[in-house]
């Protein structure tokens, strides 16, 4: 069977890239989703949670990403979900843009890579993305916005609102996929278990996109399906070897687009002969460390949402090119201070940094073509002097509230649920794999999509960002 | 068995007394720490019995590993000689989360922290099976 298009995967990536590409298309057209794992409902993972005692429900109920790739490095952990959805199911939904200067890391502090596109080329984008997650905001932001948030934005604490008092705009109710507002979705309670939403408050795949995209009759859709490699032709790609019911199967299209995570797409362009010197290599993500607060007579509540806000006063400025910026989150889950009278007088922030990548940090193959192999040595120096500034100036940042105690963690986080880089966008094949439309340089009819394209990592959260870049790819596409 | 092999077995066999007689000792330790944080409120004498046998029906100890609760054992007890040593404050965060789980089992968030009224065991927190659930959103306070 032959088709117009072939995409690998349904989460955000692939799934954004596909509602452009019916848009623009004409009825006739055929498209084949190779979903390498199950649908599983949201109410069935609800579900099954309830019926679990507490202490065995996982954080990704899908599966476990970590039986689907060897991990070489293990102390770092990556997670996804490789069901219908992919992320969307177990993701957050913290939807802050980048700020312009992300784009530009090169040209404005030398440090990193320029990236091939910039904010203005994708701002339109951004607006379209944030209206079909209808995601709520304020009005304003420290990035530049041409249409405002559709819903409102989300309650402050009594902790955010001393902040926003101090730093204004850099202090900002967080931007988020979680309703403000009973619309399209339920409005957020605070239930402080985004990963599984039990009020659907969230934007999901699922909820979102599934019934507009995927119920299309020109959209053909095989569950338990793994793409294994593209086949090529004289540098064009003609179809797709993918394992389905233990058998290798083969499908031919005018265009194959790869949607799957960092780790997947990269080693499906490795299988696929891809000898580009940067593929597979900069496999990064943001890195991230809590800091506790405790407050003196001041009690931290109020707000609407698990993040409340997020701090850019340590996003964006010339210390760039000596260290990485962070973006802060927040926190508003049900943590407690065990002391007496003191219950809430506490504040929980999380400081999530931006690296650069390093070509070290890597995917490779293994024999088995299903699985690859992953190595992450370290994060760069650029983050442990963002982090050694933070620590030495943590009090002085935050002494507008009235603080008893900090502690900021010295060991940063496993994971920050983001897997970028293997794939990165560049204006040559000599720099990158893919250009500003996700483009292989290579093999022009091949898009890879996704946060594998990301030539650095910025502190912000990725997703909105990489569903902007494929709505964007698809319409540069036809 | 040779002097060495003699000196490291003792040594193992030390360290898994220890070990054991913390293990053992967990359970004590938890109780006594949320006796210790709740003394002042009005507590339901069977609230703490029936949170721990919750507790080992969900599985609840299974998120804190081995070693977790060897270090809260160990922080417990020597901060209970008034002795504070690194990551100190590591304790104080799983204390809050004991003491947090056991609170929000209770009505005591839900009737606003007020110290004056008493405070029942209402189940095993889970905010799987009751969502809205948290105390400190805007659902019940204003910021």
């Amino acid at each position: 069977m032959h088709y117009n298009l072939i995409l690998a995967g349904t989460g955000f990536a692939s799934s954004f890239f596909l509602k452009k590409y019916l848009e623009k298309s004409s009825k006739d057209i055929r498209v084949l989703v190779l979903e390498r794992g199950e649908f599983i409902p949201h109410q069935q993972r609800l579900q099954d949670a309830r019926s679990k005692p507490l202490g065995k429900v996982s954080y990704v109920s899908g599966g476990n990403g970590g039986n689907t790739f060897k991990n070489n490095t293990p102390e770092k952990s990556w997670i996804f979900d490789p069901s219908f959805g992919g992320s969307s199911n177990c993701w957050t939904g913290c939807t802050p843009r980048f700020m312009p200067n992300d784009f530009e890391m090169k040209s404005k502090y030398n440090v990193g890579e320029d990236w091939p596109v910039t904010y203005q080329d994708i701002e339109s984008y951004y607006c379209d993305v944030e209206d079909i997650m209808s995601t709520s905001g304020p009005d304003i932001t420290p990035y530049p916005m041409s249409k405002k948030y559709p819903q409102p934005a989300h309650e402050l604490s009594t902790v955010d609102k001393v902040l926003q008092r101090a730093y204004g705009d850099q202090y900002i109710s967080q931007p988020t996929a979680r309703s403000s507002i009973s619309n399209k979705r339920n409005k957020c309670c605070t239930s402080a278990i985004c990963h599984l939403c039990p009020v659907e408050a969230k934007f999901t795949i699922e909820n979102g996109l599934k019934s507009v995209v995927y119920s299309d009759p020109r959209v053909e859709i095989i569950y338990q399906a793994q793409v294994i490699q593209v086949d090529t032709k004289n540098n064009i790609a003609t179809g797709v070897l993918y394992r389905h019911a233990n058998q290798d199967k083969k499908a031919t299209a005018d265009v194959i687009a790869l949607g799957a995570n960092a780790i997947f797409n990269a080693h499906i362009l490795l299988n696929s002969g891809d000898t580009n010197v940067h593929t597979g290599r900069n496999l990064s993500e943001q890195v991230g460390y809590y800091g506790y607060f405790d407050l003196k007579d001041f009690q931290n509540v109020g707000g609407s949402s698990i993040i409340t806000a997020n701090g850019f006063m340590l996003y964006d400025g010339a210390f760039r090119s000596e260290r990485a910026a962070c973006i802060i989150e927040s926190h508003n889950d049900v943590f407690i201070r065990h002391e007496a009278g003191k219950w809430r007088n506490i504040a929980k922030f999380k400081f999530v940094f931006e690296d650069i990548p390093q070509a070290d940090n890597r995917v490779e193959r293994s024999a088995d073509p299903l699985i690859p192999v992953v190595t992450y040595k370290a994060h760069s120096d650029y983050v442990v002097k963002g982090y050694d500034y933070l620590k030495n100036n943590i009090g002085k940042i935050f002494g507008s509230l009235p603080i008893e105690n900090i502690y900021l963690d010295d060991k940063y986080q496993p994971s920050e649920a983001h897997i970028l880089g293997t794939a990165r966008m560049s204006n040559d094949a000599a720099t990158g794999v893919v250009d500003k439309d996700l483009r292989h340089h290579q093999y022009r009819n091949l898009l890879v999509l996704g946060g594998s394209a990301f030539p650095t990592i910025t502190p912000s959260n990725p997703t909105i960002t990489l569903a902007a870049l494929s709505l964007r790819a698809a319409d540069k596409l036809i | 068995m040779n002097r060495r092999s003699f000196i490291r077995f003792s040594a193992l066999t030390v360290v898994a007394a220890i070990a054991a007689y913390f293990l053992l000792k967990f359970d004590r330790v938890v109780r006594r720490m949320i006796t210790v944080d709740t003394d002042g409120l009005k507590l339901n004498g069977e609230a703490i019995d029936r949170f721990m046998a919750d507790a080992k029906k969900e599985f609840f100890w299974d998120r804190f590993s081995f070693s977790k609760k060897m270090f809260i054992c160990v922080q417990h007890f020597l901060s209970s000689l008034g002795i504070k040593v690194a990551y100190h404050h590591k304790y104080v965060q799983n204390r809050s989360v004991i003491t947090g789980q056991f609170l929000l089992s209770t009505d005591f968030f839900l009737n606003k922290m007020d110290t004056s009224q008493p405070v029942t065991y209402i189940g095993f927190f889970n905010q799987y099976k009751t969502g809205c659930s948290n105390p400190f959103s805007s659902i019940r306070f204003t910021a």
